[in-house]
């Protein structure tokens, strides 16, 4: 693992949907200014590992935490944590690109309008870096007032991510299987936007395509049934696996 | 086929009786005397519906200034601040509400709020405010029902996109909620003014049908279709064909308020 300092540390960290446990007391640390891939079935958590990091879990009522999850030394779990302020720092990217019903500027702007800022060219700059850093700035600049629905799902999914890298207390994007709807092109351009934007942010990405974690991710952790078997630097996990479940996955004889 | 086609069959009789007993009305006395006329008064042979248009109007806008803002925040809670098991016994609750006779809430309207009118406010107690007020709670079934609807159809995945950018949960409401099911919202609205303008018995009851030209919310007025249904019984010759057209003029509004529904549903489809 890398001298980076530990952006995020979980210490035995579960998580229960109603009698289900789908996180069984996970421990890790997720270094800042790196791509963490994060690789396993469908089933062994994922996604409720990331969805925990800025604790959208909290909206199903049945689902809860037990741990600690700290983000920059503080317990984001303790009560009086301020959860909006969390999702504007920790940002997420859902499998099914989410387009509001709104304009392209309108879809980028949303986030910093909700943090209270006014000023057009403020917001008009910001559409401008956040649209160049996801890669879509050339496809749209000349329709930036047309429905973000109208977009193809690649666009809709890098204009998701324009959104997000909009918001100005960003430090952390979560990416939860990005790419599993998109075409070759588009997934080529998310991937090289992430590489490009872990120099300012820290970056997990929750993927069900090897490759693609082989391909982008510094550090890669193997989710099982709920449990972290192996996490390690990507290049090592993938050619010596040290856990026997680790090396079938990642040679495909299962999952 | 042989039930949709006699609905379909029915509403063109509707239509063409009405168009036929009404229209001739129009050349006869002037359309033009006949909308924008201030007197109604048959035994003279004087049939200006201007004063019942104005009233029809202040009262369906009364009725939708209350029952519209009412209706859309009980939507928005039903469906946003409240558990689901709870949606699930209020909604079908207050449907339950359409199907109260409108002759019941027009005894509400004159044993105790027009009472409280006159008492407070001043004025006859019959009045414009006092339809609105029966207006407004009688097109709430409708307006919540639809929207209720609309918001409910509105993907969780757009509330949680913004939550995940650091919305409230008021944010994400008022910016995402509302605008992803502003068509559904808008045609309750519509739909709720078509049932507004057609109301005829609670309105009767309440609104006082004085037939003059309404200077304030408190003044007594007589609506288009309370016009019709007072007069019809003893109505004959042109004073009945008077009515008949009183009757186009609604239907055509009715129609058109309709036509606005449809659209805003259509509108909205396309966007999704």
């Amino acid at each position: 693992m890398s001298d980076n300092q530990a952006k995020i540390v979980v210490r035995d960290f579960s998580v229960f949907h109603g009698k289900l446990q789908s996180l069984r007391s996970l421990t890790m640390s997720i270094p800042a200014h790196r791509i963490l891939g994060i690789i396993g079935p469908s089933g062994s958590g994922k996604t409720t590992f990331l969805r925990a990091l800025n604790r959208l879990n909290d909206l199903s009522p049945e689902t809860r935490a037990e741990g600690q999850a700290v983000l920059d030394g503080e317990d984001i779990y303790h009560p009086d944590y301020d959860v909006v302020r969390l999702r504007k720092r920790v940002g997420m990217l859902f499998a099914l690109p989410v387009a509001l019903p709104l304009s392209i500027y309108e879809n980028v702007v949303y986030g910093p309008r909700l943090s209270g800022v006014r000023d057009r060219r403020r917001l008009a700059d910001l559409v401008e870096r956040s649209l160049k850093d996801a890669f879509l700035w050339d496809e749209v600049k000349d329709r930036l007032q047309t429905s973000g629905m109208r977009l193809s799902g690649g666009q809709q999914q890098r204009l998701c991510l324009a959104r997000v890298l909009a918001m100005e207390q960003l430090e952390v994007i979560l990416l939860d299987e990005p790419c599993s709807g998109l075409d070759p092109i588009s997934t080529a351009k998310i991937e090289e936007a992430l590489t490009l934007l872990k120099a300012k942010y820290t970056i997990v990405l929750v993927t069900n395509n090897t490759k693609q974690a082989a391909r982008v991710a510094d550090d890669t952790a193997f989710f099982l049934m709920g449990e972290l078997v192996e996490y390690g630097v990507t290049q090592r996990l993938f050619t010596i696996p040290r856990d026997a479940r680790t090396s079938d996955y990642v040679t495909g004889r299962f999952g | 086929m042989l039930v949709a086609f006699s609905a379909l069959a029915s509403l063109l009789l509707i239509a063409v009786f009405i168009l036929k007993e009404g229209v001739p009305f129009f050349f006869k006395y002037g359309l033009g005397h006949f909308l924008f006329g201030l007197t109604w008064d048959p035994q003279a042979g004087q049939f200006g519906i201007y004063p019942m248009i104005v009233a029809s109007l202040w009262v369906t806008l009364g009725a939708m200034a209350i029952g519209a803002p009412l209706g859309i925040a009980g939507a928005i809670f039903l469906n946003e601040f409240v558990p689901r098991s709870v949606l699930r016994v209020v909604k079908p609750t207050i449907e339950l509400l359409a199907g109260i006779p409108s002759v019941v809430y027009g005894f509400l309207g004159v044993m105790v709020l027009a009472p409280f009118i006159r008492a407070h406010l001043g004025g006859p107690g019959l009045s414009i405010l006092a339809a609105s007020v029966i207006l407004g709670i009688m097109v709430l079934p409708t307006v919540i029902s639809i929207s209720t609807d609309a918001i409910g159809a509105v993907p969780n995945s757009y509330r949680e996109g913004a939550l995940a950018l650091g919305a409230t949960r008021w944010q994400s409401v008022t910016l995402v909620t509302v605008k992803a099911a502003r068509s559904g919202i808008i045609a309750s609205i519509i739909l709720a003014m078509g049932r507004a303008l057609g109301e005829t018995m609670a309105v009767i009851m309440v609104v006082g049908n004085a037939v003059k030209v309404p200077h304030s919310a408190l003044d007594s007025a007589r609506t288009l279709t309370a016009n019709i249904a007072l007069e019809m019984g003893y109505a004959t010759g042109l004073h009945r064909e008077a009515l008949f057209a009183t009757g186009v003029v609604l239907f055509v509004v009715i129609m058109l308020l309709n036509a606005m529904a449809t659209s805003a549903i259509k509108a909205g489809g396309r966007r999704a």
